[in-house]
């Protein structure tokens, strides 16, 4: 491949999230990595990382109240929001305790984590620039790496977009495990469970791994045909029905972006 | 980018055991065989790869590999014969870094008992992010209809870090890596892992979407 395609548009290196959206929905990628277009986080984003906050208060400091970390959390969220004017934001801040309760129970037994938000960077065959990742916690005391994912409902399994991330993080760690860790703000009516786990093998890392380098060929291709991102962005054309889309922001960028 | 095509001049170093003898080679400074005593190495069992092998005296070996541990590759004829491929590490052994690769049904077993050893043991904490390290210290005569083969006897004695000479990659190409002959196994739902230290399709994205 034409290894300089991403030099020539200031790409110094990708990450599993950057190629997940490369794959799914292109044109939201050039408008956001190419044209510089970036969108404020979405108010699920931001609850996301809210609640990873707090629960992180609370696993590096075992003796904290729960309560103390719902309310950094809380406060996290407001702040991150503040100048948000989704109409979700007041349902999202009250579920915020939950998730973060139901999150320490289950991840407070794994111990103390030695590393958080810790920069993490493979190399894929025949793609010039590095991957990077930042993983939420790793316990080195159990070899195991865990994500925390904020959700309404359990997946039935590690999706393959949260696949091609924790493929990432597996790979920079040797055989650490590398679990996914669902929480819903409350249990279920049938089912009691707040948090459920999912742990990635061995062959689902190689297979993610696998695949984020042909996403990430093709990515090159693509930067490859043109060094003016405008005229890229004419090669795409976008789904504004998609969830990607779903911010009224997003589809008033895109409406400028790609003319329609 | 080079072209695979035409001789590379060059042979992967190797280690493998003759099943019949009882004996380990590795390849000499000549480009043959030589024989080494019952080695203890590192061995990538995190990375083996399963598949259909051809190996043909005075000839290059060939193979198709699985396309996971779990889906079996299509035989590509009733000659090839189910097989492994594995890195393996010694300095003082094998001189390195070597590949390890048989289509020997007992070395096979043997090295089937290893790696379900090393499922067993891979998850214990103090083993996370290591290598076994295998001794080989004997052997079991099998008697089969081609008389007397042996099975050598494989052990993980203890686990070490895993040194540059040994990179955390799969042992073959991506061109190797054949098709299944059954479709793909539908996903199935995945299981609740419990925490360490107990010892012991979206309809609406918005609602499955973890940030």
């Amino acid at each position: 491949m034409n290894t300089r395609a991403f030099e020539r548009h200031g790409i110094d290196h990708l990450s599993a999230s950057s190629l997940n959206l490369w794959a799914a929905e292109p044109a939201l990628w050039i408008m956001e990595r190419l044209l510089g277009r970036r969108l404020p986080a979405s108010i699920i984003a931001a609850r996301g990382k809210a609640v990873e906050f707090g629960v992180h208060l609370g696993l590096s400091n075992p003796r904290l109240p729960v309560e103390d970390c719902i309310d950094r959390a809380e406060r996290e969220f407001a702040r991150e929001t503040a100048l948000s004017g989704d109409p979700r934001r007041e349902d999202e801040r009250k579920k915020i305790a939950g998730w973060v309760r139901g999150a320490l129970a289950e991840l407070r037994q794994y111990g103390v984590p030695d590393a958080y938000q810790h920069r993490v960077e493979i190399r894929l065959d025949d793609v010039p620039v590095p991957i990077v990742g930042f993983i939420d916690w790793r316990f080195s005391e159990h070899g195991l790496i865990v994500d925390l994912k904020t959700t309404e409902r359990f997946p039935s399994q590690i999706s393959d977009a949260h696949g091609r991330q924790g493929a990432v993080y597996a790979s920079a760690h040797g055989n650490f495990g590398m679990r996914f860790a669902y929480a819903k703000p409350a249990p279920g009516k049938t089912d009691k469970r707040q948090v459920t786990v999912y742990e990635m093998s061995g062959d689902d890392v190689r297979r993610h791994l696998a695949a984020l380098r042909v996403i990430a060929l093709s990515l090159g291709r693509f930067l490859a045909v043109s060094n003016d991102p405008q005229e890229l962005a004419g090669l795409i054309v976008p789904d504004f029905d998609s969830f990607w889309w779903s911010e009224p922001a997003a589809r008033a960028a895109g409406r400028e972006v790609f003319g329609f | 980018m080079p072209l695979h095509i035409g001789g590379s001049g060059t042979i992967k170093p190797y280690v493998k055991y003759n099943a019949k003898s009882d004996k380990w080679f590795v390849r000499g400074a000549d480009g043959g065989d030589q024989e080494i005593p019952r080695p203890t190495f590192l061995l990538d069992l995190k990375n083996i790869r399963t598949g259909w092998f051809l190996f043909r005296e005075g000839q290059a070996p060939d193979r198709v590999i699985d396309p996971t541990l779990d889906r079996i590759a299509q035989q590509p004829d009733p000659a090839y014969k189910r097989g492994f491929v594995v890195m393996a590490f010694s300095q003082k052994f094998f001189g390195g870094a070597v590949e390890f690769s048989s289509a020997s049904i007992h070395l096979s077993n043997a090295i089937r008992d290893l790696y379900a050893a090393f499922e067993e043991q891979s998850g214990k904490a103090e083993n996370r992010g290591k290598v076994p390290v295998v001794a080989c210290t004997g052997s079991d005569a099998m008697k089969d209809k081609f008389g007397t083969n042996y099975r050598p006897r494989l052990e993980i004695v203890k686990w070490a870090d895993r040194p540059a000479e040994l990179p955390d990659a799969s042992p073959v190409d991506e061109s190797e890596i054949g098709r299944t002959g059954a479709p793909a196994p539908s996903p199935q739902a995945a299981a609740h892992v419990p925490p360490p230290a107990a010892k012991a399709a979206a309809s609406d994205p918005a609602l499955e979407t973890e940030f």
